[in-house]
């Protein structure tokens, strides 16, 4: 056993003494695993995200969310719908309350920034956020409907950024609609922390959103609760039934069950990190590759190594165990110094740049702190894989030469 | 720098296993807060958000419940979901949005 430990010991000892060579073999790993772990960061944080953002069931924390989704359809794709339908929905039995939403697309200021446009009843708003919690997610007051008064919106924090509001400015220019110009007051900003979709949000009444678009009566979405048990029955009943509503040509009704987004989001986020670890095995591949040329630095000097280890009396598996000892550790080393790359990359950087890979209308910047979780599978993968691709790499090279004779080595 | 002595060498490995472990934690029990008040924008929301972008551009990436399908999708056609200004965005320039709502008057779109 203690010959084994002082096998271990020289191959310990050959990493501080070719520094060279180990900061290479180190570096090769750091730039293989530090954009890997990044990415699942990323893709783990804004998994995270997303399972709040559905109400699942599997997310952290009960959330009450609609149960259900419901927009107009025509010719299998999904358009407004009209109000009217929402007092049909609201009869239906098992139907708790029935909230039309409208979201929609909107370019504010003079640099024509863009941002989604949402707005729910003003009673609704103040229902689903009471005092205590309206300090987390948004600085200043919620957003009301006043008879003659400005509209009020609550901008997301990039957006405010971006158009340079505090909470008690306007937006210029002046909004314009049928029922003449308006300026709209900027009543509250969203918090960075809130949520990664709350950036380019502007949230506002259902009247002051409708007066906004100037399209009255009609509703993205109507957002349904119903009682426990019941959505899928009322679900094929408004499909069913609330069909036309209000409208002759005959508009149909799309429903979407949150219990379908919980199957469909796990489904695309998979697709997506299988997407990127498809390309990191295609990596890792080429990082074999490398790691067996990067061993090849420094080869001469690691053959006269090997070759006065055998002239010495060193046996082939001596020589193997302590090259093995001696990857082993640079792997874990490189391993370690990715991980901590990473979180210094996501949390102290903000995912600077890679964050606007995976999300969609980030600056290079981003202006939200980016979700992030590195979590144990990926972390325990990545130094796995370091592991074996030094090992796998290295180990090749010394085996070819510690099997040469001791003369032919240190030649 | 790398430690020359073995003993310099463990030392090191270990320091960085424990940091490394250390910042995986905080990652992992630095999230309670942070989701508790994405919680709460959600319901004031009623559920908004869950795809990766965080505009409207493509409304399918935005949120699956605003639209079941990337409308730009060419579909069979070759390269036919480049046409999306999100979809494609990796191999076009970002800033080529030909669905951005400026130029149309603001009673369609609203604010300008």
């Amino acid at each position: 056993m203690s010959a084994f430990v002082e096998i271990a010991r020289t191959g310990c000892a050959s990493i501080g003494r070719h520094p060279i060579r180990s900061a290479v073999t180190i570096a090769a790993v750091l730039s293989v695993l530090v954009p890997y772990l990044v990415g699942m960061g990323l893709v783990e944080g804004i998994r995270q995200e997303a399972l709040v953002a559905i109400g699942s069931a599997d997310g952290p924390g009960a959330i009450a969310l609609p149960d259900l989704y419901v927009a107009g359809s025509r010719f299998g794709r999904r358009v407004p719908i009209r109000l009217a339908a929402a007092e049909d929905i609201a009869r239906f039995e098992g139907v708790v309350r029935v909230i039309p939403r409208i979201v929609g697309r909107v370019t504010l200021g003079k640099k024509d920034v863009e941002a989604v446009l949402v707005g729910l009843p003003q009673e609704e708003l103040a229902e689903a956020i009471t005092g205590a919690t309206i300090g987390k997610v948004i600085e200043g007051q919620l957003p009301r409907t006043e008879p003659g008064g400005a509209p009020q919106l609550v901008l997301g924090s990039a957006l405010a950024e971006e158009l340079g509001q505090q909470v008690g400015g306007v937006i210029p220019p002046i909004l314009r609609s049928s029922r003449g110009e308006k300026t709209p007051r900027i009543v509250g900003i969203f918090r960075t922390d809130s949520s990664m979709w709350q950036s380019r949000v502007v949230l506002t009444t259902f009247e002051t959103a409708a007066e906004l678009f100037d399209q009255q009566g009609l509703a993205t979405d109507l957002l349904v609760h119903c009682r426990a048990g019941q959505p899928a029955e009322v679900s094929a009943r408004i499909v069913r039934e609330v069909r036309g509503v209000g409208d002759e040509t005959g508009i149909g009704c799309e429903v979407i069950l949150r219990s379908d987004l919980e199957s469909l989001l796990p489904v695309g986020l998979g697709h997506r990190a299988g997407v990127f670890n498809l390309v990191f095995v295609v990596a890792f591949s080429v990082a074999i590759l490398a790691i067996l040329v990067i061993s090849g630095f420094g080869l001469a000097e690691r053959r006269r190594t090997i070759g006065i280890l055998k002239a010495t009396g060193w046996q082939t598996d001596q020589v193997l165990l302590r090259g093995l000892v001696e990857h082993l550790l640079l792997g874990l080393i490189g391993a370690t110094a990715s991980i901590l790359l990473a979180f210094v990359w996501l949390k102290w950087f903000n995912g600077f740049w890679i964050a606007g890979v995976f999300v969609s209308g980030l600056e290079i910047s981003p202006g939200i702190p980016v979700p992030f979780v590195l979590a144990p599978v990926p972390v325990l993968l990545a130094v796995l894989i370091a592991c074996l691709l030094v090992t796998v790499g290295s180990v090749f090279s010394t085996w070819r030469t510690a099997v040469t004779s001791p003369a032919e080595a240190m030649r | 720098m790398m430690p020359r002595s073995p003993r310099g060498v463990l030392c090191l490995c270990g320091l960085m296993a424990v940091l490394s472990v250390a910042a995986v934690g905080s990652t992992l029990s630095g999230t309670s807060d942070h989701l508790a008040a994405a919680r709460a924008f959600q319901e004031l929301t009623g559920g908004l958000g869950g795809g990766p972008t965080v505009d409207l551009a493509c409304p399918a990436h935005l949120d699956p419940r605003l639209d079941g399908e990337c409308r730009f999708d060419a579909g069979p056609v070759p390269g036919g979901s480049l046409l999306c200004p999100r979809c494609g965005r990796e191999l076009l320039p970002s800033n080529v949005d030909m669905t951005r709502p400026n130029g149309r008057t603001s009673g369609d779109v609203g604010v300008r």
